[in-house]
């Protein structure tokens, strides 16, 4: 079972998010100003590193909110993103039983 | 004990009797199973037993504190609304369970859906006001009826616990899902559920989609068929 770190639920099954590919990728300012070229790039390019990588995941089964992390595209090890605002209290309830 | 979901009607009571169009039109998700339900239960405290909790009041509450606060303390309802992500705050007569960290569930009993819209719709209006005690500008609710959405099952007895082992990989330890904790997850490998500690007596309250309630409750009937027969003893302690 491969655990995800939601920023409020704490470490919840996979099987309870949704993946949102590539965290922190700007909208342009103007599209209109884009050539067609540009704007397949922002579509569709991609970061593919081997190794850490900082992603998005939506809590979608539990309480359907957006975050980021980390994940090592190797070792799929996931740990919560730096910049993911930490809760007050970390969550006491509704975390998962080690696999 | 007043301060549990246990005020809720019917979390303490016998199954209702089948309405009839005479006395109630209405009808719930698995109202046609009660009769199945009550026979696959072993009562007493050795037991565990399983029921709809039907027609319960619930409306999703969305709010933002102003002034840059994210404390959801200054929501003006009683029982306020718990900030701690997974909890869930009880008062006499409605219950405020987190869904998110601007997203609650605001339960009560069937008979007080008028008085709990008319508690929110005044609370809404206080914040819009800005006349909530401390709160600033940016404010931001909304509440809406989503009763008719979910049903409820309770899961009672001193087996619940295993039972729901079975079919959801939430830790369920008393140490870890204490009595005020509840849980938006996934049950029987699909079913997405609100799952609420209901301690008094030992047991859970599951929230569950109409169209869901079915096959949740055949995941549970499977579940409960080892411990409704036998006249082993047992108890949560310590397990
Ligand atoms: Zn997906
Ligand atoms: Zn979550």
């Amino acid at each position: 079972m491969q655990l995800i770190p939601c920023p409020w639920c704490g470490d919840r099954d996979e099987v309870e998010f949704h993946y949102g590919g590539q965290a922190h990728l700007a909208h342009p300012a103007d599209p209109d100003a884009l050539s067609d070229e540009e704007w397949g790039a922002y579509l569709f390019l991609r970061d593919n590193p081997k190794g850490w990588f900082t992603e998005r995941w939506s809590h979608a089964a539990g309480c359907r909110r957006w975050f980021d992390v980390v994940r090592h595209t190797v070792t799929h090890e996931v740990r919560p993103a730096p910049a993911t605002p930490a809760p007050a209290a970390p969550a006491p309830a509704g975390t998962v039983v080690a696999p | 004990m007043a301060d549990t979901v246990t005020t809720l009607p019917g979390a303490s009571a016998p199954a209702a009797p089948v309405p009839t169009a005479s006395t109630d039109a209405r009808s719930s998700p698995l109202l046609h199973r009660a009769e199945e339900l009550a026979r696959a239960g072993r009562p007493g405290p050795y037991g565990v037993e399983l029921r709809e909790v039907p027609f319960l009041t619930q409306f999703n509450v969305r709010y933002r504190p102003g002034g840059g606060r994210s404390a959801p303390d200054g929501f003006p309802l009683t029982p306020g609304l718990p900030g701690t992500p997974n909890t869930v705050r009880r008062g006499d007569d409605r219950t405020a369970l987190w869904l998110g960290p601007d997203e609650w569930l605001v339960v009560a009993p069937p008979d007080a859906h008028a008085a709990t819209e008319d508690a929110l719709r005044a609370a809404a209006e206080a914040v819009r006001t800005g006349a909530a005690e401390g709160d600033a500008g940016g404010a931001r609710v909304a509440y809406t009826d989503v009763s008719a959405h979910s049903t409820a099952l309770r899961l009672g007895g001193a087996r619940a616990r295993d039972v729901l082992r079975k079919v959801c990989a939430i830790d369920l330890h008393p140490r870890a899902f204490g009595a005020d904790a509840c849980a938006q997850t996934l049950l029987a490998r699909g079913a997405r559920v609100l799952l609420v500690a209901d301690p008094e007596p030992d047991g859970f309250l599951l929230f569950v989609r109409a169209s869901f309630a079915d096959y949740v409750t055949d995941w549970l009937l499977d579940s409960m068929a080892e411990y409704a027969v036998g006249d082993g003893q047992c108890t949560n302690d310590g397990r």
